[in-house]
């Protein structure tokens, strides 16, 4: 398959009604999940405002202006393991992109931490409204993130790349760190 | 196609009153002050860009007298893309300013004192000059917005000046959806292409320029085989740059009608050819060029050629040239030089004469340097391959250190001979320096450039290794650093480690360090054809990737590194620079790194380069530690560029937002300017000792340093210590002090905002006797002379209202004296009365946020949090005036409730305006946290308190979270 713009942006009033609302955790304090629940942690960085972000797959949920907005963000949720799909970006009450399927996957493993990549999201032209959208592995970005703001959750959990493809990189590292320890 | 004859001469080097010194990097990186040179159609004058005195214009140059004059200026945020002359009075120029094009036919005339005259007729309309045909231009305008393709017209210059496209001009028989057109002068036929995305094939068709029917001569398909069209050989057959049936790319027949390559015209046994030139009368060739051993060379085969050669030779010896633009009628020919060590030259060659004279310097600030020269070598590697380098040697000072510079790439990409600032940057402060074209690399045949491929850390390290053994062995060089950019910052790794012997350090930049990430980076990357190009490169997806990646080879780095990234870099990706760094961290290793914003694979300005290099030299400096360069030959304005590249990377790492702020970095190259006594570095040390930013908090050390700074007649310092002394209730408050610190930065021409400072205290009475009119005259600054001693900038402009502020909020004035005071804000502020009451819309803070703004609430308690901004909204109205242009203007104090029952003034403002839409806000700091009650008072200009309020904190921070 060739490499083209994966989205459609679509004029509209409409918006979805069906997906709970959820917040990013805030608090670094270890879940007692159960066993079919882990955490997702996915990153934005974004050069327009995002006002909305649908996700669908074991459950459908919808991430806020509150943890949204302008720049990079990191949000955290304990989700229902699972597959899932990045269904749609909102950036206001007229702009909208929806992601073509097929290319937006990701999984959340149980028991543990699902780092599914960076939504990089440049925005070049205001009007006519044109976006360009990717998933990227940003994994070693990912992890100082959660050491400087989550050390608790990373040290009860396994963190694991489930994003586009597989890299073992969280596994290295982990590696490198117990055989440091060791020494 | 259409291509101008280049012809080249490899010399010896040779520059004359030349000095070996370290060379400003400001000097080496930088655009050419001169380019584009054209002849015009009457070879009467030459025409150029030229951007030197940084203004930015296009030139004429009347070849006879040798004057020059202006043509058009171009806008300081636009570029010159492109210029031709459409015949010998008119000129079509693009320029280019952001996303926009914009092109103006120039009509260039002449009065009686041979002064030119300009009439500039901006064309308005998407597209461009195919061909210039006499009077007429073929002229390819672009379809609608939703078409793909161009009409194409053939016009007059009448038409073209005023963007008029008569039907019937336009041409027929235009393919629809056509990329480009191009007019082949020989053949007289428009060539054209059309590019199916389905297929991804481009079909190339030609016809005669009023001929209805179009013929399909190439279908181009994405291949691994170089097929480049050169031009047309005859009526039926193209000449082709191929290597689908050599190893090395080599001139072709390419007969049209059966679609299949015929007879070889000329192959090299080294060297792919890069270019050729026909000539179609004859069916023969004229030349071929190649790069042998990085110099780029010019075979010619007729005799006429041979002998212009010559001729040119002997006009410019010791010269490497080649043409850009010639007038066969009247044998001029306009010749560029430039080599590994000359940065260029423009020479225009009379034919009548065969004299040579120069033009213009491609970069006159470079003209009496010595560059460093290249030494060609060749090593053996097995039986069959031979590895060609450059070794760099420097002209001047050697420190005995070598730079090892794999390029990048690794596939298709080579080093060449060229003049190349990066190289000379460092020959210029005592490396050498060592490219080597390693297998992969272009230009050396099929099969050499194949067998790079999958080659990471294997094949490529290992011929890399093999030039560097062999150097080493006629060398001594004592530090031996790898240090490359792209594929180059992955080699350079990679060589460390399987060498750690010989490398002492490593600089790497926005390199690859982890092979399978590569073909995991992004959800778009996961893409078939993204996937394919990276197998063409890097092989398949295997463990064995892990295996030659430094991120998962990170513990056997021994030697000190420097990874540098750019935080937009979509092509090896910033991942790759973060997760490098992130592991030599975790492991403890040596590692310093430098993440640059606004940057992709690398510098989209000069000043990133300009930092780059001089950070690079610093580690190199440091980590080897090298001795000194040498500042003996150095000129005073060399001497003042080379510490302002050392002040650049102090000031970046805490003024600017290229790179993230590091104190640690700051003070380090403060302190290395603060030594050699460059007063703003010691200033800003100074200022580092007294915030205790990076420092432990030092008042002592900072008087001190503020004292030699403002000896060094460094009037910011005289302003600092001025305003340590001036500060209330400090152990060294000394206002008498602060007074002469003050007329000392006056003196040594500190901008006009010394005044403000000076009106305070005489507002005050503090260290002089109060005086209010002359504080009121010092606030004056419209009474200066902008440009005077201490000049009026805009800084010093807009800190007049928060000075005045300052003096009615901490003063206490008679009736005479406010009089003074609404003297002045009436001049400087345009106050027309100052009767005035207030109706309050709102008292609140700013709290919950809407679609797009914080919104006002009215509150009547709050919560003390840091930031939390809260205050009163309202409307003046005027008491005692008609006037309708009403501006007024009051002063409002903030006070503050301390622990024991007193309030402390926390801040003073003056505000004016007309009658709606005041505010006054007041935004907590760390230290307000602990304060319960806040007052507010408002002032009119004859010290009437107009309004006054407080406002309540529900409880101190301390009580709000329960300590």
């Amino acid at each position: 398959m060739k490499t083209r713009v994966l989205i459609v942006t679509i004029f509209t009033w409409l918006i979805s009604a069906c997906s709970s609302t959820v917040d990013s955790i805030s608090q670094d304090v270890d879940l007692n999940l159960d066993s079919d629940m882990g955490y997702l942690l996915i990153g934005v960085d974004t050069n327009s405002s995002i006002d909305k972000l649908f996700m669908s797959g074991q459950r459908s949920v919808l991430v806020t202006r509150k943890d949204l907005g302008y720049g990079k963000s990191y949000i955290l949720l304990d989700m229902p393991a699972g597959k899932y799909t990045i269904d749609k970006v909102v950036f206001s009450n007229y702009w909208r992109v929806e992601l073509e399927e097929g290319h937006w996957g990701f999984e959340v493993s149980p028991g543990q931490i699902s780092y599914v990549g960076h939504l990089d999201v440049n925005t070049y032209s205001h009007y006519p409204f044109r976006t360009a959208l990717e998933l990227e592995n940003r994994s070693s970005e990912a992890l100082v993130y959660m050491t400087e703001n989550y050390p608790t959750i990373l040290n009860s959990r396994l963190m694991h790349y489930d994003g586009p493809g597989e890299d073992p990189y969280f596994e290295h590292i982990r590696k490198l760190s117990s055989k440091k320890e060791a020494e | 196609m259409l291509r101008s004859i280049i012809i080249i001469i490899i010399s010896t080097i040779f520059a004359e009153a030349a000095y070996a010194s370290p060379i400003p990097a400001e000097k080496l990186f930088t655009n050419p002050m001169a380019s584009r040179f054209d002849i015009s159609p009457d070879g009467k004058f030459i025409s150029y860009y030229d951007i030197s005195d940084d203004k930015k214009k296009l030139l004429l140059l009347d070849i006879e007298t040798m004057e020059t004059q202006l043509l058009g200026p171009i806008a300081d945020d636009e570029t010159l893309n492109s210029y031709r002359w459409l015949d010998e009075k008119n000129l079509i120029v693009h320029v280019g300013g952001g996303k926009k094009v914009i092109k103006v036919l120039l009509n260039v005339s002449f009065n009686d004192d041979k002064k030119v005259k300009v009439n500039n007729h901006r064309i308005r309309s998407d597209g461009y000059i195919v061909a210039s045909l006499g009077q007429q231009v073929l002229y390819a305008k672009r379809r609608d917005e939703d078409e793909i393709g161009y009409k194409l017209y053939r016009l007059s210059l009448a038409d073209l000046k005023k963007s008029n496209f008569p039907k019937q001009k336009k041409l027929k028989y235009i393919l629809d959806d056509a990329i480009r057109f191009i007019y082949d002068e020989n053949t007289e036929r428009l060539i054209t292409a059309q590019y199916d995305e389905d297929t991804e094939v481009l079909t190339f068709f030609y016809k005669g320029l009023l001929e209805k029917q179009w013929t399909e001569f190439y279908k181009l398909r994405e291949s691994k085989n170089t097929f480049s069209i050169i031009g047309f050989l005859t009526e039926g057959k193209l000449a082709i740059l191929s290597n689908q049936k050599s190893d090395k790319t080599a001139l072709y027949e390419f007969d049209i009608a059966t679609q299949s390559i015929g007879k070889k015209l000329f192959e090299h046994s080294m060297y792919d050819l890069t270019d050729a030139n026909i000539d179609y009368e004859n069916a023969s060739i004229d030349s071929v060029s190649y790069y042998d051993h990085g110099k780029y060379t010019v075979k010619y085969f007729s005799q006429q050629d041979k002998k212009t050669d010559l001729a040119l030779k002997n006009a410019l010896p010791s010269k490497q040239y080649y043409s850009v633009a010639k007038h066969s009628g009247k044998g001029y020919n306009i010749l560029a030089t430039g080599s590994a060590t000359d940065p260029g030259q423009y020479y225009l060659y009379k034919q009548s004469s065969q004299e040579a004279e120069v033009l213009k310097s491609r970069h006159p600030q470079l003209e009496n340097y010595l560059f460093s020269p290249s030494i060609p070598i060749k090593v053996q590697v097995g039986d069959q391959t031979t590895i060609e380098a450059l070794l760099t040697q420097p002209a001047g000072f050697d420190n005995n250190a070598l730079i090892v510079m794999p390029h990048g790439g690794p596939i298709g990409v080579r080093d060449n001979d060229f003049f190349n600032p990066i190289v000379q940057y460092f020959a210029s402060r005592g490396f050498s320096i060592l490219r080597v074209n390693f297998r992969g690399s272009t230009g050396y045949g099929k099969e050499f450039l194949e067998s790079g491929v999958g080659q990471f850390g294997q094949t490529i390290e290992n011929d890399i290794s093999a030039v560097v053994d062999q150097v080493l062995a006629k060398h001594e060089y004592k530090k031996v650093c790898a240090m490359g950019a792209s594929y180059g910052g992955y080699s350079s790794f990679m060589l460390s480690i399987y060498n750690p012997e010989i490398y002492d350090c490593v600089v790497a930049s926005y390199g690859i360090y982890d092979l399978p990430l590569l073909f995991n980076s992004s959800n778009i990357k996961r893409l078939e054809d993204h996937l394919q190009r990276v197998e063409n490169t890097v092989g398949k997806l295997d463990k064995a990737l892990f295996n030659v990646s430094p991120v998962y080879l990170a513990n056997k780095i021994q030697v000190p590194s420097l990874v540098i990234g750019g935080l937009n870099d979509k092509i090896a990706g910033f991942e790759q620079t973060h997760r490098m760094t992130h592991t030599l961290e975790l492991l403890n290793k040596n590692v310093d790194s430098i993440y640059y914003n606004n940057t992709g694979h690398g510098h989209y300005y000069f000043y990133g380069d300009w930092h780059e290099n001089a950070y690079i030299y610093q580690f190199l400096q440091s980590t080897l530690d090298l001795p000194d360069t040498p500042y003996s030959d150095v000129s005073e304005e060399d001497k003042e560029l080379l510490m302002k590249e050392t002040v650049r990377l102090a000031d970046s790492f805490t003024f600017e937002d290229k790179v993230p702020d590091d104190e640690v970095k700051s003070i380090k190259f403060y302190t290395q300017a603060m030594e050699q006594n460059h007063p703003r570095s010691i200033h800003n040390m100074a200022s580092f000792y007294e915030t205790g930013e990076g420092v432990e908090k030092d008042i002592d050390k900072a008087i001190s340093l503020y004292k030699k700074a403002s000896e060094l007649e460094y009037s910011g310092a005289s302003l600092a210590l001025a305003n340590l002394f001036f500060e209330d209730d400090s152990q060294y408050t000394d206002f008498t002090k602060a007074i002469s610190y003050y007329e000392l930065a006056k003196k040594q021409k500190h901008d006009a905002s010394v005044n403000l400072f000076l009106a305070q205290a005489y507002c005050l009475g503090k260290g002089v006797d109060k005086d209010v009119k002359r504080c009121v005259e010092l606030l004056d600054l419209k009474r200066l002379d902008k440009d005077g001693d201490n000049k009026v900038t805009s800084k010093a402009r807009n800190k007049v209202k928060e000075m005045f502020s300052k003096a009615l909020g901490h003063g206490s004035y008679n009736a005479g004296e406010m009089k003074l005071f609404r003297e002045f804000a009436s001049k400087n502020f345009s106050l027309n009365f100052h009767d005035v009451e207030v109706t309050v819309r709102q008292v609140g803070k700013y709290g919950k946020r809407d679609l797009f703004n914080l919104m006002f609430e009215d509150v009547e308690f709050m919560r003390p949090e840091l930031g939390l901004k809260f205050g009163v909204k309202f409307d003046v109205v005027p008491t005692n005036t008609d006037n309708k242009r009403k501006k007024t203007g009051i002063y409002g104090i903030w006070r503050r409730l301390n622990a024991d029952g007193s309030f402390d003034i926390r801040h003073s403002a003056f505000a004016y305006g007309g009658k709606r839409n005041w505010q006054f806000l007041y935004a907590l700091s760390e230290e307000d946290l602990e304060a319960r009650k806040w007052e507010l008072t408002l002032y009119d200009l004859y010290n009437k308190e107009i309004y006054k309020k407080s406002f309540k904190m529900e409880g101190s921070l301390a009580e709000t979270y329960g300590q």
